[in-house]
């Protein structure tokens, strides 16, 4: 009976995690999707070209190896969240790293999605961008650890060893994405 | 000996891939298709993101 309602209360707070995650997601993507509907189209679709090129540029470069590290806060969510319970850790993990821009972001696609949802210009496309983003982000985290509780071992450490992979795959979505992207646009 | 592998591996299947889907969406929804992959890059990072330390 304890182990059901332990695993209940860590389903439930996991839930909260990932929706959490997903909320912040969707209300920065509607923000950025209202703010760049003030601008003309015309704008948005030349500012879009020249960040196509940009994504080219960038995926290219860390595809031949010049790894570069993306503007960012390089740190972890703080460690004394979780004095707070948790339910709020879970509340505020979810929400600033559905957010993304205040702690470590890692890899430069991470860009495309608040200038994509700025670029798109409409709320609801913007907030469905930037909330796939959250709530991936958070389920993502919930499968690794229900998979290591399934396995009863510990694979964060082969997770971080994919990092190196990562790159390569995010380098090269940067690239597909800005080549796509100026042909649409741009061209 | 790493950078061709690389090349051949990523850049030129991104390249490839990214000609193909933009001529496409260009003469059909075009808005349609940026939004899809933006969606797929929005997971792609999310996903990329767990082997962050």
């Amino acid at each position: 009976v304890h182990r059901n309602q332990a695993g209940r209360s860590w389903i439930s707070k996991a839930a909260v995690y990932a929706l959490a995650s997903a909320v912040a997601g969707l209300v920065a993507g509607a923000a950025l999707g209202i703010v760049g509907g003030l601008l003309p189209l015309d704008i948005r679709l030349a500012v879009g070209s020249i960040l196509a090129i940009a994504a080219i540029a960038v995926g290219s470069l860390e595809l031949f190896g010049r790894h570069m590290q993306p503007l960012q806060f390089d740190c972890e969510t703080p460690q004394r969240w979780v004095n707070k319970g948790a339910w709020r850790w879970a509340t505020r993990n979810g929400l600033t790293l559905g957010f993304g821009a205040t702690s470590r972001i890692g890899f430069w696609l991470w860009y495309v999605i608040p200038l994509g949802a700025f670029l798109i210009g409409e709320p609801v496309p913007s907030a469905v961008i930037y909330g796939a983003y959250g709530l991936v982000r958070a389920l993502g985290a919930v499968v690794i650890i229900l998979g290591m509780i399934r396995l009863k071992t510990d694979i964060s450490d082969r997770i971080i060893e994919g990092y190196g992979a990562a790159r390569v795959l995010t380098a090269g979505q940067l690239v597909f994405l800005g080549v796509a992207t100026a042909i649409v646009v741009g061209l | 000996v790493l950078t061709r592998l690389t090349l051949l591996n990523a850049l030129l299947p991104a390249v490839g891939l990214g000609v193909l889907v933009g001529a496409f969406a260009r003469n059909s929804s075009e808005v349609g298709w940026i939004f899809a992959l933006l969606v797929c890059s929005a997971v792609v990072t999310a996903l990329a993101q767990q082997t962050l330390p």
